[in-house]
């Protein structure tokens, strides 16, 4: 959808761009969950803005350990339609279209699940693409942190209730606040 | 978003601690995020950049993005900002409303602005609605859209603000969609770096009174040409569209507005002498 | 042919006469030469209904000290054509002691002016104006008008050279030639001598108050304009236009009235001193602009130069009907400021004033000027430079815990302007907190509603919230134009009534000021309010807000002919007298 048409796969990816690559990923994704969390709690849903909130705080703890990874490195200056996603967007980019006020827990790991794995695809990819083995060991590490993640979000979701068939219904109309 | 260099601005010098009203799921979370990468790409900073908006869901933005904000009265940004600019050349000033705010009570603006040329960016969150006042057709709304004040639809062709920008001299005139992200935000880089009045139409779901608008995530494709320095060719090309191409569409190299405050005087004048009898 | 004896030695004259015929352009030389001979004086026009070639007529009275309105008669009346000259019966009020200078070319002087008694002069304008190539009846008429006034021939030749002086030479004598013919056939009319003395004639002004509001725009700080055209407040704009790109600043064409107030209120967010000018019709539209500059508490100057109303109204014409819009006009409970100037000098220093007040209040200013002040050329003093000059609130040092609309003890909050780091905050109509946050509690909207009234209601207007004259058991209060009128009426008045006779022109209009009226309306016993409109507004509102003396009176009507000073003397003496 955007304009930008980089071929994912035509370069592997140097250490600095898989870096900068994930390093971006784990914010956006910081970001979107907190973002999330702070809507849902707006609007009452704090079963739900709660759980976004702990994915937010995981997120953070990758997060963390690519900034040690990067270290000193010095990392290659994209502007933001200059990165190489497979889908044009960053992988754990959520869908708004998904959201909704009254969304339950399984809506949001459902959503959830969608993006660790996007996120993990992406990482596998990248390093089925490396021709730099030290590359390659961090990609599939970090796929493998991602496994681990949708892992868990398969748990969690197998333990989660589905939601009912009137789990939108509101009996209140929206509110004109202008 | 760029990556993290010491002194380089990032996402979260933009963020504001105002929680926004926005339905969960509306299409403008995207554009605030778009709008904050792309000021955050061109280094600009938040003390630097005018937000001013109208009335409606869109004009919210101001006060959900760290920087100094204007949120004024219904249909009446543009001239808002225009004072701004013209007052501050110094500051980057970035307009933005909704469809309605804009085409309907503010149509008549939209017209001089971009006939003045002058030097902000225009950015109308297009959701086909007036989704604050609860659900009535909008200028850009189809006209068999079925509503309570409009039973059987409005019956009239809608606003067509692309191709009305490049007849009245838009410097820059491009179509995006809230949810590519990615893609809005350079195209609002592009916008707020080209000279002169630029317009940009975000196609942005209302997710409480069009739930239909989930479709446009499929409809949505590349302008299938690159932009055109031809302000009739665009306006041809917009004009037999379909209504989501998305990407910049025209690109002009008129002269924007020159009028603006100094800070010296130009010409020495002694205003009393010309009283004398 | 003797003037009436007033305590004023003044003349009035007009010329009359159909389109094409140049009666405005002879009436501002008239104005102009008898200023360089040493008179006071001012000229308004009046012109019929269509846009060429339309009957019009210029009012001037001349005068030894300043004047500031038309006489109840008429000196001296020359027709240059007589063409619908019952169009303007109300400005021409003759007797036996008038002239009138008749062309027989143009037919007979029209029955209700010739039944007036007075004398008769007739003066072949246009055979004598046909012996010049090029010559024209109108400065044949002119010249001998001049001469009948005491203005001296080289003070009209100057005058048609600063006027006419772009026409070229062979045009220039040809005027000169006409003038000089119709200056040969008159008589000197008077002894009286405007008196030089005082005053260098050289260092005297002759302005419009709509130029004189453009100078106390710009004297104030005023550096950006919206304009929209609207008749007669267009003067006001086109004036600033240059001087104000000059002076560093700027005037942007709008494309409505409701583009010009939001663009000044944008510009003035900007941190720039703003104005726009526009009439009744164009207040109207800016109305919720107005509101907004309350809500976001901006600072900006909106002159409204009255016309008769309502809605379209009679736009060449006066009145003070936009009082009520002015001031109760905006939704909601939006304290704001509406200033009046009480004469075209005063245009200056109460523009200039309006500015100051706007920007140290962060709050909307409306100057209600109207059309007689407008587009009345006046002779006047110099008009000295003001010490005070616009200042706003800036909060320069933006600490952690900023906030925009903070309560203080005046209700005036420093603002960041755009630029300074850390102040970044949403300027809002919306009510809001402290921080600027859009606010629907209880306590926040009455909190801001008090700060918003506080800084209004609790700000020192000095000296110049009215001009207080004389004193005693009657008072008359009145604004805007119509106080010249009731200056001079008071000086027709007997001696023991003027003695006992206090005149209030109140300047400051909103916000209402019952303590300071009270006081200055204290031992009177006897309260008229004066003012041009058709349902005493300003009297309505002095009883909502303000004790009275338990006898008041009001004397009002609307436009489009001005009070003249004999109406209002009879009508005082009378008052006196019950």
């Amino acid at each position: 959808m955007s304009p930008t048409t980089n071929d994912f796969s035509s370069q592997p990816f140097s250490l600095g761009e898989l870096l900068a690559h994930a390093l971006v990923v784990e914010l956006e994704a910081v970001q979107s969950y907190t973002d999330l969390a702070t809507q849902m709690s707006q609007c009452g849903n704090n079963e739900v803005a709660e759980l976004f909130e702990k994915m937010s705080k995981l997120e953070a703890e990758h997060v963390a350990k690519i900034q040690e990874q990067i270290g000193d490195i010095e990392l290659p200056e994209l502007a933001p339609w200059e990165y190489r996603w497979p889908e044009m967007e960053p992988p754990e980019n959520i869908d708004i279209a998904g959201v909704h006020y009254l969304m339950t827990p399984h809506h949001a790991l459902t959503l959830a699940l969608k993006n660790e794995t996007s996120a993990m695809v992406f990482f596998e990819a990248v390093a089925d693409n490396c021709t730099d083995q030290d590359v390659r060991l961090l990609a599939t590490e970090f796929a493998d942190d991602e496994r681990q993640h949708v892992a868990w979000m398969e748990d969690w979701l197998a333990k989660c209730p589905e939601p009912g068939l009137d789990w939108d219904y509101d009996p209140d109309p929206p509110a004109a606040i202008d | 978003m760029s990556v993290q260099v010491p002194g380089k601005l990032k996402a979260s010098d933009y963020k504001s601690d105002t929680k926004p009203v926005w339905c969960p799921g509306c299409g403008d979370f995207h554009v605030r995020h778009s709008l904050t990468k792309a000021v955050a790409h061109l280094g600009l900073r938040p003390e630097e950049i005018v937000i001013v908006s109208g009335i409606g869901c869109s004009s919210r933005l101001p006060a959900y993005i760290n920087c100094y904000g204007f949120h004024g009265i219904h249909g009446r940004a543009l001239p808002a900002a225009t004072g701004v600019k013209v007052a501050r050349p110094d500051l980057t000033v970035i307009c933005a409303g909704g469809d309605g705010d804009g085409f309907s009570i503010g149509g008549n603006h939209l017209l001089h602005a971009c006939r003045r040329n002058i030097d902000i960016t225009y950015i109308v969150m297009d959701n086909e609605i007036y989704g604050m006042t609860k659900g009535q057709p909008s200028p850009t709304t189809a006209p068999d859209w079925d509503s309570k004040i409009a039973p059987g639809g409005t019956g009239i062709s809608p606003f067509q603000p692309l191709v009305i920008a490049l007849a009245s001299g838009a410097n820059f005139v491009a179509r995006a969609f809230s949810g590519d992200p990615i893609g809005t935000a350079r195209t609002l880089a592009e916008a707020i770096t080209h000279p002169g009045f630029s317009f940009v139409q975000i196609l942005s779901p209302c997710v409480t009174f069009r739930p239909d608008q989930r479709e446009w995530k499929k409809l949505v494709h590349p302008a299938p040409v690159t932009p055109t320095s031809d302000a009739s060719q665009a306006a041809r090309r917009v004009m037999t569209d379909d209504g989501f191409n998305i990407g910049v569409l025209y690109k002009g190299s008129r002269e924007p507005y020159r009028q603006s405050v100094a800070r010296e005087i130009r010409v020495e004048r002694n205003i009393d002498e010309e009283f004398l009898v | 042919m003797p003037f009436r004896d007033s305590n004023r030695n003044s003349i009035s004259i007009v010329l009359i006469g159909k389109g094409g015929v140049g009666v405005l352009t002879a009436g501002e030389i008239l104005l102009t030469a008898a200023a360089r001979t040493g008179w006071y004086g001012m000229m308004i026009p009046a012109v019929g209904p269509q846009i060429r070639g339309g009957e019009s007529a210029s009012l001037l009275r001349l005068g030894t000290s300043p004047v500031n309105c038309l006489d109840d008669r008429v000196d001296v009346l020359a027709g240059i054509g007589w063409q619908h000259a019952e169009r303007f019966k109300s400005d021409i009020s003759l007797d036996a002691d008038s002239l009138i200078v008749t062309d027989p070319y143009e037919g007979e002087v029209p029955k209700f002016i010739a039944d007036s008694g007075a004398s008769i002069y007739e003066l072949e304008m246009n055979a004598l104006a046909e012996t010049i190539t090029g010559g024209r009846a109108n400065m044949v008429a002119l010249g001998y008008v001049a001469k009948v006034a005491g203005i001296k021939d080289f003070a009209v030749l100057q005058a048609i050279e600063k006027k006419l002086g772009r026409k070229g030479r062979d045009s220039i004598s040809a005027i000169t030639a006409c003038v000089r013919l119709g200056y040969e056939q008159a008589v000197r009319a008077s002894e009286v001598e405007p008196d030089t003395a005082g005053s260098t004639t050289d260092s005297r002004w002759l302005m419009s108050g709509n130029h004189a509001t453009g100078l106390g725009a710009l004297r104030g700080g005023i550096r950006f304009a919206a304009a929209y055209p609207i008749t007669p407040a267009t003067e006001i704009l086109e004036w600033l236009a240059p001087r104000l790109s000059d002076a560093g600043g700027t005037l942007v064409q709008a494309e409505d009235e409701l583009a010009s107030i939001n663009m000044a209120i944008g510009a003035s967010y900007g941190g720039v001193p703003s104005l726009t000018a526009t009439s009744g019709p164009g207040l109207s539209l800016m109305i919720e602009g107005l509101g907004l500059a309350v809500g976001a508490e901006i600072p900006v100057v909106v002159i409204d130069v009255m016309r008769g109303g309502p809605s379209t109204g009679i736009p060449t014409k006066p009145e003070q009907s936009d009082f009520n819009a002015a001031v109760y006009g905006l939704h909601g409970d939006a304290p704001h400021i509406v200033v009046a100037p009480n004469s075209v000098s005063d245009c200056v220093h109460t523009t200039q004033w309006a500015v100051h007040l706007a920007e140290a209040t962060q709050a909307p200013v409306i100057v209600l000027s109207d059309q007689f002040l407008g587009q009345t050329n006046a002779v006047l003093d110099p008009v000295p430079a003001y010490t005070i000059i616009a200042e706003r609130k800036l909060a320069e040092d933006v600490g952690e815990n900023f906030e925009r609309y903070a309560i203080t003890a005046d209700g005036i909050s420093p603002i960041p302007l755009p630029g300074t780091p850390g102040g970044q905050y949403t300027a809002d109509g919306l009510e809001h907190s402290a921080n600027a946050r859009p606010s629907g509690l209880a306590d926040d909207h009455v909190v801001q509603l008090d700060k918003r009234a506080r800084k209004i209601n609790g700000f020192d207007y000095g000296r110049q919230w009215a001009d207080i004259d004389g004193d005693g058991e009657y008072a008359v209060i009145t604004w805007g134009s119509t106080t010249s009128t009731v200056q001079e009426a008071m000086l027709r008045l007997p001696a023991e009534l003027f003695a006992n006779l206090k005149l209030i022109s109140l300047r400051l209009l909103l916000p209402a000021q019952p303590q300071k009226i009270a006081d200055v309306l204290s031992g009177v016993k006897h309260l008229m309010v004066i003012e041009q409109n058709h349902s005493g507004q300003l009297y309505r509102f002095l009883r909502a807000f303000c004790d009275l003396p338990a006898d008041v009176t009001t004397l009002h009507r609307p436009g489009p002919s001005v009070f003249r000073p004999g109406e209002i003397a009879e009508r005082l003496r009378d008052w006196s007298q019950q």
